[in-house]
């Protein structure tokens, strides 16, 4: 087995997931819940991208507008959760399966693929002349990977971040230094979402291809990167074990789906293979006596019934 | 700057029509700035519901509530953070587990100075200033800046909760029963803590206590509470007067049946 090769597939490949699943991180570990629309605004990103592209516009632009909708598609989540007093959860899986229909109006078929068009990884290697579409990859989606890491961490690390950061662990505490929790939720959520409509347009640019199911694993898949970046790198530090944790758990979880691949597994068994990585996962962390958060009520980061907006 | 509080005509109430739960009956109370305040009751005597009320986590379903001038019956905590700090009796509560002691205390810095998008929540300036606070406290909480709030003993939580809530000196401190999840000697330690910032800042605080020791000792004037109603408010020279053993008789009269052994011991 080449075991450079594995590697090498899971970087090219892996590189625009770990955007998404940085998103998914977002809301599952800085807020403690799970935000569903992720499926959905991942495969919004590749649907716009495809039909941006299939008009021959620049595929540069697609990456904003990608990221842009999947956020405002976001907010539809939040809306629904605070105007109907849903759980997160329960609001966004109606919204998931409602935009599964704007998807396909978007792409106007199933799938569709875009050989012919430009994307910005074949402006790159033309640009940089660099040849080898597997090295041209890995640098374009690592660079862009690098970027948003750069930039969620920074962000992170300052008096919103940390605000966010605490909003999800202690709602009370943060309402009582005037920070509004339901705001913090807000802005993860639309942040969340637009990383995964931005990683969704990179994947459909990357793979010249696009289909309106292609982000229906990205939460599942999204927590088993979380889980298992977290084995690997265990500490508190919201950088190193939270933001970078997530991308060497994709790295890692794209590392074993190219191994099985080249095994000549039948692909149609992934989803069973990453049900037993996320469980699998979750046992490592029991037996290692990795504890599993504090999770506050829905409650708290509520307004007090009778108080101005 | 400390400002007054006053409730006029408050009322809380919970539940359906068919079975209404009054937790506060129509308050009326003036509290004065610097003027520090202890309130007793049993359990179910509206304490918590009073303080919540003026922290803006309870809105009341009637009457109004002022800190200082403003008028601020309708304005949730969160926006009130300004003016009103609290120290809450989980002492888990106060403080972000996860987050350093330092961060957790720059986070409450926000309280005073707002939140600014860009502006990184530590510089070596900040934990510099947190330091110098934290050694006044003299259990050498100031070498573990860099630990995790959650790694502290709940007592040590409680005194970080203290000073930050105490950061920028809030226009009303709020305790409720902030010590009675601590052991003994720990709860006099923060007890003794939380009386001389309040003294030397001049604070306006409202302190809820199931200690009769404890509210004998501290604070200017004495508010005893039961089913929802404030029934003695005990100031000047009748405070000054007060003992332990005194205040207890006259909590028995007041609140007669009602009274546990539990509020009376400690």
């Amino acid at each position: 087995m080449n075991y450079i090769g594995v590697l090498l597939d899971a970087l090219e490949t892996g590189m625009p997931f770990a955007i998404a699943y940085l998103g998914v991180w977002m809301v599952f570990r800085l807020q403690d819940d799970f935000d569903l629309t992720v499926g959905s605004t991942f495969t919004m990103g590749a649907c716009l991208t495809g039909t941006w592209l299939l008009h021959g516009h620049n595929p540069w632009a697609a990456l904003v507008i990608s990221a842009v909708v999947a956020g405002a598609a976001g907010a539809i989540t939040f809306a629904a959760m605070r105007l109907l007093g849903l759980s997160l959860v329960l609001a966004s899986i109606v919204v998931n399966v409602g935009l599964f229909s704007v998807n396909l109006a978007i792409l106007g078929a199933p799938q569709a693929n875009f050989f012919s068009a430009g994307t910005i990884f074949a402006s790159w290697s033309r640009a940089t002349g660099i040849h080898d579409t597997q090295y041209a990859n890995i640098l374009l989606g690592g660079g862009i990977t690098a970027i948003v890491v750069a930039i969620l961490s920074f962000f992170l690390l300052t008096e919103t971040g940390a605000a966010l950061r605490a909003s999800g662990m202690n709602p009370r505490m943060v309402r009582s230094v005037g920070v509004s929790p339901a705001v913090m939720l807000f802005i993860t959520i639309v942040a969340g979402n637009a990383l995964c409509g931005l990683a969704g347009s990179l994947v459909a640019q990357q793979q010249r291809f696009s289909d309106v199911n292609m982000g229906i694993d990205t939460i599942i898949v999204g927590v088993t990167a979380v889980l298992l970046g977290e084995l690997v790198l265990r500490g508190r530090s919201v950088v190193l074990h939270g933001v970078i944790a997530v991308v060497i758990g994709t790295i890692l979880y794209r590392c074993l789906i190219s191994y099985v691949l080249r095994l000549g597994v039948n692909p149609n068994y992934f989803n069973a293979i990453t049900a037993v990585v996320v469980f699998s996962a979750v046992f490592v962390r029991k037996s290692a006596g990795v504890r599993w958060r504090f999770r506050p009520s829905i409650a708290s980061r509520l307004l007090p019934k009778g108080a101005v907006k | 700057m400390s400002s007054s509080v006053a409730l006029h005509g408050v009322t809380v109430s919970y539940g359906t029509r068919a079975e209404r739960v009054t937790a506060l009956d129509d308050i009326d109370v003036s509290i004065e700035a610097g003027e520090y305040v202890t309130v007793i009751g049993s359990n179910g005597a509206g304490k918590s519901t009073l303080v919540n009320v003026i922290a803006g986590a309870v809105i009341p379903s009637a009457g109004q509530v002022r800190i200082g001038s403003a008028d601020v019956t309708r304005l949730p905590d969160n926006r009130r953070a300004g003016r009103v700090s609290r120290v809450f009796q989980d002492v888990t509560a106060g403080t972000c587990a996860d987050l350093t002691i330092a961060e957790n205390m720059a986070l409450a810095s926000l309280r005073e100075r707002g939140r600014s998008p860009f502006r990184r929540i530590l510089s070596r300036r900040r934990t510099a200033e947190f330091h110098s606070e934290l050694r006044h406290l003299g259990c050498g909480l100031e070498d573990r800046l860099k630990r995790p709030a959650g790694l502290l003993s709940g007592g040590q939580r409680q005194l970080v909760s203290l000073v930050m809530a105490t950061m920028g000196d809030p226009a009303v401190l709020l305790l409720d029963e902030h010590t009675s999840a601590l052991d003994p000697s720990m709860a006099e330690l923060v007890m003794n803590r939380t009386d001389t910032v309040v003294r030397e800042r001049g604070l306006t605080a409202v302190m809820v206590t199931h200690n009769m020791r404890h509210a004998a000792l501290y604070g200017d004037r004495v508010l005893i509470m039961t089913q929802g109603r404030i029934v003695d408010d005990i100031s000047g020279r009748e405070r000054t007067a007060l003992t332990e053993d005194r205040l207890i008789a006259r909590f028995r009269d007041l609140a007669g049946g009602e009274i546990t052994d539990r509020i009376i011991g400690v």
